[in-house]
């Protein structure tokens, strides 16, 4: 704001306008300032609410925070800290979004997945009190596909996924495997009795040990036979001419090879033939494969 | 640069005559500003909480106008009024006042108001 002054003494001027004018601060400072009245509590926040408006933001519950939303009346709204994405020193990031059961192994997402998840991801959840993690194996726009520990049907909370490797996630997800009996039983026709089976994945590879005891059946070079797809989807197209994706050993007998026989979608294990009916007390075969 | 409550000295006058002060108040853009409703005080005084020497005031209406839609105001010492004046220099002082409750009061200008003695009034 500017003071031009001038001055005449008996109507004669003795001040020029130019020399006295003076710049001093705002009058309608006090005018067009928000009153004190607008804020009613402690930590209570002004917010615009327009062009030219503004009011009161009340404070939120203790830990919240403000974030803007065009939804509300003044623009922001507190929410808890939970609900931000972070990431921590753990390795978890919450994504901030809510996770729904549809199947053991599936769960819905809001759409946009993909761009957020990735192949190999690791999962964590609590349903019914129960952590539950794993490994994501396929992304949808709205539905993630995971293996690991079995989803239940409940409410899901606390889910956090990590691209890394997160504190507190298991080394391995044990599996419980079928093999074709027609090659490896319990001597009854029953499934093998599997001594250890497990996988983990790297990356987008998955590793993958299966131990059992059984009864050989039938007379050939061929003992475990199991669907790849029981652990994770096969990038088949990937090992296409590609035979050797793992090992097999059973001890005191034989060393072989584990393959990927992709008309059959099956991991077979071979080695020299085994007679038919004979006990196997620790065969084993690792495998590896991308998904 | 704007400053709160600049200082600004009034040119000297003789005693006995006739002083009048225009003063015109701007926004940043040169434009008038509107002082409807607003007030102006004008004091001397020899010092901060003596007597007051001199007391212009707008409202009620006495040395002080206002013309509200040219952002004037315009003091007038009389000569009557300068003609009493027993002193040399007096603290002068200039504010105005919003008709907002409580009134936003400012002060436009303070410095020190010289009269000359008159030989002979």
């Amino acid at each position: 704001m500017k003071l031009v002054i001038s001055e005449t003494v008996n109507d004669i001027p003795v001040v020029t306008e130019k020399e006295n004018t003076i710049l001093i601060a705002d009058f309608d400072a006090g005018a067009g300032a928000v009153p004190l009245s607008t804020v009613t509590g402690k930590g209570s926040l002004i917010v615009a609410t327009a062009d030219g408006a503004v009011d009161e933001l009340v404070v939120g519950t203790d830990g919240y925070v403000p974030v803007a939303d065009s939804g509300e009346a003044t623009g922001i709204k507190w929410i808890p800290t939970s609900g931000l994405v972070s990431s921590d020193v753990s390795g978890w990031t919450n994504p901030s979004q809510t996770w729904a059961y549809a199947s053991s192994t599936t769960m819905t997402v809001p759409s946009g997945a993909a761009s957020i998840y990735r192949v190999g991801d690791k999962w964590k959840l609590t349903a019914n009190s129960v952590v539950l993690q794993g490994y994501i194996i396929a992304v949808a726009d709205t539905q993630l596909t995971v293996v690991g520990d079995a989803l239940t049907n409940h409410v899901f909370s606390d889910n956090y996924y990590s691209h890394s490797n997160p504190v507190g996630f298991p080394d391995y997800f044990n599996v419980v495997p079928s093999m074709a009996v027609a090659n490896f039983d319990d001597g009854s026709g029953g499934q093998a009795t599997v001594v250890k089976a497990f996988i983990t994945i790297v990356g987008r590879r998955l590793h993958g040990r299966i131990s059992a005891s059984g009864t050989k059946a039938g007379t050939n070079t061929n003992l475990f036979i199991i669907a790849a797809t029981q652990f994770g989807p096969i990038l088949a197209a990937n090992y296409s001419g590609v035979a050797l994706i793992g090992i097999y050993s059973r001890a005191g007998v034989d060393f072989g090879t584990v393959s990927y026989v992709a008309a059959t979608g099956n991991i077979v294990s071979t080695g020299a033939s085994i007679a038919d009916n004979t006990v196997i007390a620790d065969a084993s075969m690792d495998f590896s494969f991308e998904i | 640069m704007s400053i709160r409550a600049p200082i600004y000295n009034p040119e000297p006058f003789m005693q006995g005559d006739t002083w009048t002060l225009s003063l015109q108040v701007l926004d940043n853009n040169g434009a008038a500003k509107d002082l409807t409703g607003y007030s102006a005080k004008y004091m001397l005084k020899t010092k901060p909480g003596s007597t007051a020497l001199l007391s212009l005031t707008s409202t009620p209406a006495a040395g002080i106008v206002i013309t509200a839609a040219t952002g004037t105001i315009a003091l007038t010492v009389t000569s009557t009024q300068s003609a009493a004046f027993a002193f040399n220099k007096a603290k002068c002082h200039l504010t105005l006042s919003s008709n907002a409750t409580p009134p936003v009061v400012q002060t436009l200008f303070h410095g020190e108001q010289e009269v000359y003695s008159r030989i002979a009034v």
